[in-house]
């Protein structure tokens, strides 16, 4: 028993920071309605952007303090939401009235210039690094046979206070309104004085800054980072993205709920099934999902726009 | 204009940046970025210290932020958009300045963009301050010649790709009227409001709001900055948001507004127009019936306080007692002191309320006079209200 709980704990953690991500995808996709195929590298920057300044204030392998664990944290999600803007500024925006697809295209060209341009020498490099250990991820306490590290509860409660400040601002708040409005109707939302661009350059700092939260933390549970265009930070973000579609795509509930499900269902297959079966076992639930409620969990069916 | 603002602010941010290289010890923002971090370090030791170390990063942003803001406030015309990217580079160029070992580099560079900065935002700033005292006096100037007549429409042209929509109409609404436009299924009707509340640019012609330009060939007005000028807009086809709330729908109308207690008055007021509406507050705004969602947008677009209402076929899909109360609503909101220009297809009722008319045809104006004079005339009685 205190196998499937340990699984479970694992794949909780896992569904925060897959949560996380996918929360960026589904802000994005409310208020364009196109997938961000770059958001998945703004993860891998997260984590890389903290190795370097971890690197720049000359911090060790050891564990660190709370502060400075806390500093490169800030820095490292603040450089994240500058990216996202700078993106949407230079890349998307110039494509706001263009066909779909290009955008779309545009995404994919995005992911790929932030894949090799960050394998730079000056940049981050080519190889796989070792991340400082922000806190230490192996202390923890027994519960029935259960390791709990404290590090996964500070993950699970950092997750959790991101997304009820993200759901409050989204329902709560004046910007979250002009989201929400924007998200139905962006001409009419600009005929009520919206100020349409702006509003959507913070949708993607917002889900930049969580993304790189997600990727910081992944960093440091992993205790090492792949380079940048590695395969794993695509799967991560890819996983992140089913996620987003399992919970119902432009849902923020769904993005949470479509987060833990993935997370726990990888953690239970791999562990009881086989772990090299676990991402498939992840893509068929992707397709029962989608079988049986194509728009996701929590997703409306989309209104036909006329 | 736009340039000589933008070259100041880009001078005044090269004047800083300079500054803080030349004269700093070495690789400043670098230094405070540090100094700010490793103050925060020693905040676990003592909280004090934790808010000097915010403060020095804060400090440390502030040039950036600077940035930003001024390449934010740049997105229409080629200038805005060359400039822009000048910007960008020079804050590569400034921020590989700020990370360069070789000292003396570093030095130099600061010194040579302090005088750069210097020599652009010195003159510039003067010409800006001088350009916009004469604008200004000519805006006052312009108003008070114009007093009286608030929305000119000079010639204007819209064509959208290779179809011309609007063929160079011209029309007039003065303070406190309600003027109607009037005309079949693709007149123009629709497209002449789109052009007035910047959702199309037009292509020839301009628009004037009290004197000053709107809308002209070379650009248009962003829709928001058009609302914050008095122009409100319940779009065709009520544009009601239908998964928010019928208060928030309503408090979107309120969005460029800051002054609480006003807002709050103002919506008591449209609840009382309308009460139909404050029944159904927390309702979603899907969930109401046609007449319901046109109160809303009438509702709602009064809640930007508009000097200028823009209304679009209110009365389209409606039950004539329905229709009947819209109308009448509309005679009061312009009782109260608010102008309309109302487009129509239900020309009766249209040119009841209306002081003025004008008729579009295949984006033409073909007749504009006294709504009476309008309504007596055969060719609109034989056009437009199915009589003779």
């Amino acid at each position: 028993m205190s196998f499937f709980f340990g699984l479970l704990l694992v794949g909780f953690v896992q569904g925060c920071l897959y949560a996380l991500i996918a929360l960026g995808y589904t802000l994005v996709f409310g208020i364009l309605q196109f997938i961000n195929f770059a958001h998945s590298d703004v993860v891998m920057l997260g984590a890389w952007f903290a190795w370097k300044y971890a690197q720049w204030m000359g911090v060790s392998f050891s564990v660190i303090s709370i502060g400075t664990s806390l500093g490169i944290l800030g820095l490292s999600v603040l450089s994240c939401a500058a990216v996202g803007f700078t993106i949407e500024r230079l890349a998307y925006r110039p494509l706001r009235h263009a066909p779909r697809i290009n955008i779309l295209i545009t995404a994919i060209g995005v992911s790929l210039f932030l894949e090799n341009f960050t394998q730079l020498p000056y940049v981050f490099g080519s190889r796989d690094k070792a991340m400082p250990q922000l806190l230490d991820v192996y202390a923890g306490f027994d519960v029935g046979g259960v390791r709990v590290q404290y590090f996964q509860i500070i993950t699970v409660v950092f997750a959790f206070a991101l997304m009820a400040l993200l759901s409050l601002l989204v329902y709560r708040t004046r910007l979250g309104r002009a989201m929400r409005a924007i998200s139905f109707d962006t001409r009419t939302a600009s005929l009520m004085g919206i100020p349409t661009g702006r509003v959507i350059a913070y949708t993607f700092v917002l889900g930049s800054a969580l993304a790189a939260a997600a990727g910081i933390l992944t960093g440091v549970a992993f205790g090492s980072l792949s380079q940048p265009s590695s395969t794993s930070w695509i799967r991560f973000g890819l996983k992140a993205f089913i996620c987003a579609v399992v919970g119902g795509i432009g849902s923020i509930e769904g993005a949470v709920a479509g987060g833990l499900l993935i997370g726990i269902t990888e953690q239970l297959a791999g562990g009881y099934i086989s772990s090299s079966y676990a991402d498939a076992i992840v893509f068929g639930v992707l397709i029962l999902v989608l079988m049986v409620r194509p728009s996701g969990i929590f997703g409306v069916t989309m209104r036909e726009k006329v | 204009m736009k340039a000589a603002r933008i070259s100041a602010g880009v001078g005044a941010l090269l004047c800083v940046l300079g500054f803080l290289l030349w004269w700093g010890p070495d690789h400043v923002g670098y230094k405070i970025a540090l100094l700010g971090l490793q103050t925060a370090w020693h905040a676990s030791a003592g909280l004090a210290w934790a808010g000097v170390g915010a403060l020095l990063m804060v400090f440390g942003a502030l040039p950036c932020l600077a940035g930003v803001a001024i390449i934010r406030g740049l997105h229409d015309g080629r200038l805005g958009r060359a400039a822009s990217w000048g910007a960008g580079l020079i804050a590569w160029f400034g921020l590989f300045a700020l990370f360069e070992p070789r000292e003396e580099l570093g030095y130099g560079i600061g010194l040579l963009l302090t005088l750069l900065g210097a020599a652009l935002a010195g003159p510039t700033s003067i010409y800006v301050w001088v350009r916009s005292r004469a604008a200004r006096d000519r805006a006052v100037a312009s108003a008070k010649a114009a007093s009286g007549t608030l929305l000119v429409v000079e010639s204007l042209d819209v064509h959208y790709g290779a179809v011309h929509a609007l063929k160079g109409i011209s029309l007039e609404v003065q303070q406190g009227e309600i003027v109607t436009l009037l005309g079949g299924n693709g007149a123009g009707k629709t497209t002449t409001l789109r052009a007035l509340s910047g959702l199309v640019t037009p292509s020839g012609g301009r628009v004037l709001l009290e004197g000053r330009e709107i809308a002209t060939r070379t650009g248009a007005l962003p829709p928001d900055q058009i609302v914050r000028l008095g122009v409100s807009h319940a779009p065709e086809g009520r544009g009601i948001f239908a998964n928010l709330t019928v208060r928030e729908n309503l408090d979107l109308g309120a969005y460029q507004r800051r002054d609480r207690a006003a807002i709050a008055r103002d919506l008591e007021h449209a609840l009382t127009l309308f009460p139909r509406l404050r029944e159904r507050l927390r309702q979603r705004a899907g969930t109401l019936s046609g007449g319901e969602q046109q109160m809303l947008a009438i509702a709602r677009a009064m809640l930007a306080r508009p000097r200028l209402l823009l209304l679009d076929e209110p009365s389209l899909c409606l039950a004539p007692t329905i229709t009947q109360v819209i109308f009448q609503i509309i005679r009061d909101i312009n009782k109260e002191g608010t102008t309309i220009l109302l487009v129509e297809q239900n020309a009766h009722q249209a040119l009841k309320v209306a002081h003025k008319g004008y008729v579009l045809e295949t984006g033409e104006i073909v007749m504009h006079d006294d709504a009476k004079v309008l309504a007596a005339s055969d060719e609109v009685r034989k056009a437009y209200l199915g009589v003779g």
